[in-house]
């Protein structure tokens, strides 16, 4: 969509965010994906856009999907999926038990029993900020490695700005930084979870340098940051994938699957790869069953994003990168 | 002006963690990431690697002073209690 609509719909929805939180939950949920829907009925090329990707992908996947519909549906979740975990603010623990289902439950709690911390592997799956508002209202320490997320719920952002050896302030990163900051945030990251807390990091990041693995994701190319996977090497924490579906009548289903652990030595011995490869399998095959929660993917490309088209246009592979460095896709 | 055999040592380790080809010349003044092309990830590694090998622990202040292969041997030294000059 035109960055100008872009930035007009966020402008219409944080206007409506407080006229919708007088609503439940779900229903203001529901509320926020018929914006989308309402566009999609409203504007052809919009349509165009989504018929043209969904039958591209439905094809890769060999799908047999009713592309209008989920053309629709993946509209208003679109909306929704940006309205992060805004529509949850001011509600009490029962309100949040009835709009997010979660299971698996015994799976997170047991890596956390261990108290040598849990990577909570998130994704642009569904509501991708669900777990980690899920995660702190159940009063896990949880912290977030990853770009400060913005327009999200009063009881996120209140943790963003905690100080100290485990606060998470510094924990935030920047696509801008030098690899030397870098290396210091993923060192203190790796202490935060030596220290038994919970770190939510997305698995799903295009990036572009010499750890990345490269993929084949819904039919098309992509290199993708193994950051997690070092983390994980690193820090000895298991690591539990969650996955956040939202479901039609405003609720999600929260999932957390069985915890694992990476061996130290997983980047030197080329486990990213497959550890990779079999996260986007999973994130693949729910997309085939609920392609609407698909929010961006299937519009993922280099031009979205400058930092990585900048990078992907620049001397790829590194004239300097020896064979054994590189990592088996 | 740092020890030669610890300069020695160090230099081994950037070449074998961050796997920098024998035909770069590695000094004292040689920056990790603008002279050595060495990513993040790698850094983390030859950091660990060190704080294991030399048994000191590097905070996050002394981490953010680390540029160069000098300055990760004058850190070396500073926790070791030896001059590095």
């Amino acid at each position: 969509m035109h960055r100008r609509a872009m930035k007009y719909r966020r402008i219409v929805l944080h206007s409506l965010f407080p006229v919708l939180r007088q609503f439940p939950a779900d229903t203001a949920a529901r509320m926020v994906s018929r914006i989308g829907q309402l566009e999609y009925a409203l504007v052809p090329s919009l349509r165009q856009r989504f018929h043209q990707t969904l039958n591209r992908v439905a094809e890769h996947l060999q799908a047999d999907w009713d592309i209008d519909q989920v053309g629709r549906e993946l509209a208003g979740n679109q909306v929704r999926w940006r309205a992060r975990d805004i529509l949850l603010d001011g509600r009490g623990q029962d309100a949040i038990d009835r709009v997010i289902h979660a299971e698996g439950v015994e799976h997170l709690q047991k890596a956390y029993d261990d108290q040598r911390g849990v990577i909570l592997l998130g994704n642009h799956f569904g509501a991708h900020l669900m777990p980690a508002h899920w995660a702190v209202r159940k009063g896990y320490p949880l912290r977030l490695f990853m770009e400060r997320p913005h327009h999200v719920s009063r009881i996120l952002s209140s943790e963003f700005d905690t100080d100290g050896p485990m606060g998470q302030r510094d924990l935030f990163i920047s696509r801008k930084a030098d690899p030397a900051d870098s290396a210091r945030s993923v060192m203190r990251a790796a202490r935060v979870l030596k220290a038994g807390y919970m770190i939510f990091i997305a698995g799903d990041v295009r990036w572009t340098d010499k750890h990345t693995v490269a993929i084949d994701f819904l039919g098309r190319p992509y290199r993708i940051s193994t950051t997690w996977v070092a983390l994980a090497a690193l820090s000895g924490a298991a690591v539990v994938p969650t996955f956040c579906r939202m479901n039609r009548d405003g609720t999600h289903d929260l999932s957390f699957l069985p915890p694992y652990h990476v061996a130290a030595r997983a980047m030197t011995q080329g486990h990213a790869g497959p550890l990779v490869h079999r996260l986007f399998a999973e994130i693949e095959r729910r997309i085939k069953i609920d392609p609407a929660s698909s929010n961006d993917y299937f519009f993922w490309s280099e031009h979205d994003d400058p930092a990585y088209a900048r990078n992907r246009l620049s001397d790829w592979p590194p004239a300097n990168l020896p064979d054994e460095g590189r990592y088996a896709a | 002006m740092i020890d030669s055999a610890l300069l020695t040592s160090v230099v081994e380790h950037v070449r074998t963690v961050c796997k920098v080809s024998p035909s770069v010349q590695i000094t004292e003044q040689s920056r990790f990431v603008d002279d050595l092309g060495i990513d993040s990830l790698d850094l983390v590694s030859l950091f660990l690697t060190i704080q294991d090998d030399f048994s000191v622990e590097l905070d996050d202040k002394e981490l953010a002073e680390l540029k160069t292969i000098g300055s990760l041997c004058a850190a070396i030294c500073s926790h070791r209690g030896v001059a590095a000059a």
